[in-house]
């Protein structure tokens, strides 16, 4: 009879959890950063955290490499890596906010730091797809008087390649963090010293209202057909990021941009066969003047245009991307010893493993990131994981004496693998399908752990539960405690505190504290602990 | 022909050099030119400074020359909006009171020409006792670079920034928190309070604004030195130090309000 009477009870525990006979939340039960994907989320971060000027890590072999043409280039790298960071809060650790919103922050900055974007001041000069090859080969541009003046403002017309990313981030920030910074007028400045047009410096101002109102009319103006990257050339992947950027900016702000450009973008490009119905490829780009596509096979192109689209259009992506897997992989990753795999190899691994995380193909993003691993010199610094570029990744193609790959460029090694590897199926399209809505932000969440002492592997705030569920994991500096501060702990309730399965005791505004915590001046919960390995946290309401 | 040439030549660079203050040229060699008649001819004809190497150059050289007056300016902007943080309690500085120039270094205890330019600029400090020597914290180098920046900044809470930095710059351990303990011993700090103040927020919060002042005069590595309205970039002789130090007091000198 007690046995009946318990498992009774027990049963409308797990039905009813407010009731509080519920077993509690057990942190196995919710997702959680691997040491791997925490070490790829902390070197996003440490590249955040380097000065604005300084690119470390981030790519060399000169001029060429970073701006012209680079699918390396910094922007892509802070642009993505941003991306990152926000699947990783999305789905990891939504109840740790300060870290993510202020590193979001941080490589915003950094993407409107000059070095990133001046080079459109040159390059905005040339069409490139007009070209000619002598006969030693060199590829000449060329140009009218009228083309030698370019545009310095990044955003004010084509680079989409640039001003699209910028959206996307801006919006993401605003989304996932209800920030509305960027909303204010002049928040987001281009600082100009142009020395070579003997013109004083000046400053170019925008904010998220400007910019994606000038992104919109370019739409407009193009007739959707997309807005070119460079001069004449529209590529798909690139107009990508401006429609989830529209989509946070609607989200936010009450207007309903997106669904028309996405529509009509589809509508004008499937004309043109963007994505070649035969082959399920995505084009090279668009040659806006002779309004004619240069079609291709790029695991790149694909893997960059899908991931993206995947948020707006699921369908469709999931029903081509299986024609890509099977054109792509295995054959990308073992072919004949010095094969000369062509100029994208150092960036085609990276992109396709994104669109594999974000369909779902959990099988070929394993395949793809124990090859990195294998492969790509997996290194650790201060706590961060990265695979470094190889030398001259920009002109050295070929595979290794065993058939391997031996390109990574800065991109897929500081980035994209990583990502891969963090992204759950359908990592984006939740992020902007499913947005935080105004109950997310009133939930208990954590703040203030400090960086460097402790990784947070999962934060997590379950509603159904009233239970907040951290875990931490030492950081790269050895410390003997650390603490952080819970948030938003309503004093009408009693909570208790868990730490690793067993009870420290009750939190409630009247009565004790168990050991290591106490309340702060703003009425958040400071709590101090012995850090040595991994340990989790619940706070529940009882 | 050829001293038409070098009429245009000169008001070339007198045009060039408009906004450069002070320049080499001497105006008066454009006695009895018209100004817009040149302009006109030199826009009918720019191949006449196109291929003239000299001029070229001279043109180049005024371009550079605007270009650094500009930064001087700039930075001598960016340091007075900064005037609270340079004399803030937590910024440690040594030597003369300002009246003589400033020097701001930025640095990192990981960062090995730091390391190297260190008794280069306690030369300087021995020679120059007039000079006020400002020590910016710029940890770039990792998580142990920032927590000796947190020691450093509380060794001066307790008096004891000198000893602890030239400890720190001195040591042949690479950096952990057992070696910045030790050295924190070593040179009579009270370690305890030493590592509550490294979790000051206060003492966070100040790295973050040395931090911002450095991005402001566009640092972008280190160690970094500004001088005066100057700025000079990686490991640094004292030679170099000493140069400086003597244009920017004969700047001072020249400037109206001197």
């Amino acid at each position: 009879m007690v046995a009946l009477v318990a498992s009774a009870a027990l049963m409308i525990a797990l039905v009813i959890p407010s009731v509080g006979f519920a077993a509690d939340p057990d942190p196995a039960d919710y997702p959680a950063l691997s040491t791997e994907q925490m070490g790829h989320v902390r070197h996003m971060i440490n590249i955040a955290n380097q000065l604005d000027g300084d690119f470390s890590m981030m790519g060399g072999g000169g001029f060429a490499a970073i701006y012209y043409m680079s699918f390396h280039a910094y922007q892509f790298q802070f642009a993505f890596a941003h991306y990152a960071l926000a699947s990783t809060h999305y789905h990891y650790t939504p109840a740790h906010r300060d870290l993510y919103q202020e590193t979001s922050a941080k490589l915003i900055k950094r993407m409107i730091y000059k070095d990133v974007w001046d080079y459109w001041a040159h390059l905005s000069k040339f069409d490139l797809t007009d070209r000619t090859e002598t006969e030693t080969g060199e590829v000449m541009v060329t140009y009218t008087e009228d083309d030698w003046y370019g545009w310095i403002d990044p955003n004010i017309k084509k680079n989409i390649m640039y001003s699209g990313h910028l959206l996307q981030m801006i919006g993401l920030h605003e989304s996932l963090f209800n920030d509305h910074r960027y909303d204010e007028q002049g928040s987001l400045t281009f600082r100009y010293a142009p020395v070579e047009y003997d013109q004083p410096p000046f400053e170019i101002e925008y904010d998220h209202n400007r910019l994606a109102t000038v992104i919109y009319d370019q739409f407009v103006e193009d007739h959707f057909r997309g807005i070119e990257c460079e001069r004449n050339a529209v590529y798909a992947e690139c107009n990508q990021h401006p429609i989830l950027g529209l989509m946070s900016y609607d989200l936010k702000h009450g207007t309903k941009l997106s669904p028309e450009v996405r529509s009509k973008f589809k509508k004008v490009m499937q004309k043109r066969n963007y994505i070649d119905p035969e082959t399920k490829t995505t084009m090279y780009f668009l040659k806006v003047k002779q309004d004619a596509v240069v079609p291709a096979t790029y695991a790149w192109a694909d893997g960059w245009n899908g991931h993206a689209q995947h948020v707006w259009d699921k369908e469709y992506i999931d029903s081509i991307y299986p024609y890509q897997q099977k054109r792509y992989i295995p054959s990308m990753l073992k072919g004949p010893p010095g094969e000369n795999m062509g100029w994208t190899a150092p960036f085609d691994f990276g992109w396709f493993a994104l669109l594999a995380s974000e369909v779902g193909d959990k099988e070929t993003v394993q395949l793809m990131t124990d090859y990195a691993d294998a492969n790509f010199s997996p290194t650790w610094v201060d706590g961060g994981l990265y695979y470094p570029s190889t030398p001259d990744y920009s002109y050295n193609f070929s595979r290794d004496e065993n058939g391997f790959i031996q390109n990574v460029g800065p991109v897929t090694g500081n980035v994209l693998i990583g990502f891969s590897r963090i992204n759950p199926a359908d990592g984006l399209w939740h992020i902007y399908n499913r947005p935080f809505g105004p109950s997310h932000f009133a939930n208990l969440h954590i703040t203030d752990v400090d960086y460097l002492e402790a990784s947070v592997t999962q934060a997590v705030f379950d509603s159904a539960k009233d239970a907040l569920i951290v875990t931490l994991v030492p950081g790269p500096v050895e410390s003997s405690n650390v603490s952080f501060t819970v948030r938003q702990l309503e004093p009408a309730k009693t909570y208790e505190l868990i730490k690793d399965g067993k009870s420290l005791g009750n939190i409630s505004a009247e009565g004790q504290l168990p050991s290591g915590t106490r309340w702060q001046d703003d009425g958040s919960l400071l709590i101090t602990t012995a850090l040595r390995e991994q340990s989790s946290f619940i706070i529940k309401a009882i | 022909m050829h001293r038409a040439l070098r009429n245009l030549v000169a008001l070339t660079l007198v045009l060039a050099g408009a906004a450069c203050g002070p320049s080499d040229s001497d105006p008066s060699s454009t006695d009895g030119l018209d100004p817009d008649l040149v302009r006109e001819y030199l826009l009918m004809h720019p191949e006449i400074v196109l291929d003239d190497a000299e001029v070229s150059d001279a043109i180049r050289k005024a371009h550079l020359r605007r270009e650094q007056d500009r930064a001087a300016e700039e930075r001598r902007s960016i340091l007075k909006a900064y005037t609270d943080l340079l004399q803030s309690p937590l910024t440690p500085s040594s030597g003369g009171t300002g009246k003589d120039v400033t020097i701001i270094e930025f640095f990192d205890y990981q960062c090995a020409p730091c390391r190297a330019s260190y008794p280069e600029l306690q030369q300087v400090r021995a020679t120059e006792p007039g000079v006020r020597y400002i020590f910016g914290q710029l940890p770039i180098y990792g998580s142990h670079s920032i927590m000796a920046a947190r020691a450093a900044i509380a060794a001066h809470r307790q008096g004891l920034f000198k000893e602890f930095h030239h400890a720190l710059m001195t040591t042949d351990s690479g950096l952990d928190m057992k070696v910045i303990f030790a050295t924190a011993e070593k040179a009579g700090l009270d370690v305890e309070k030493l590592q509550a103040d490294m979790r000051d927020p206060l003492v966070h919060q100040y790295l973050e604004e040395v931090r911002a002042l450095a991005e402001a005069l566009d640092v972008t590595g280190t160690p970094s030195f500004i001088i005066g309205d100057a700025k000079l970039s990686g490991g640094v002789r004292a030679g170099d130090l000493k140069m400086e130090l003597d244009r920017q007091r004969a700047q001072i000198k020249r400037s109206p309000q001197h």
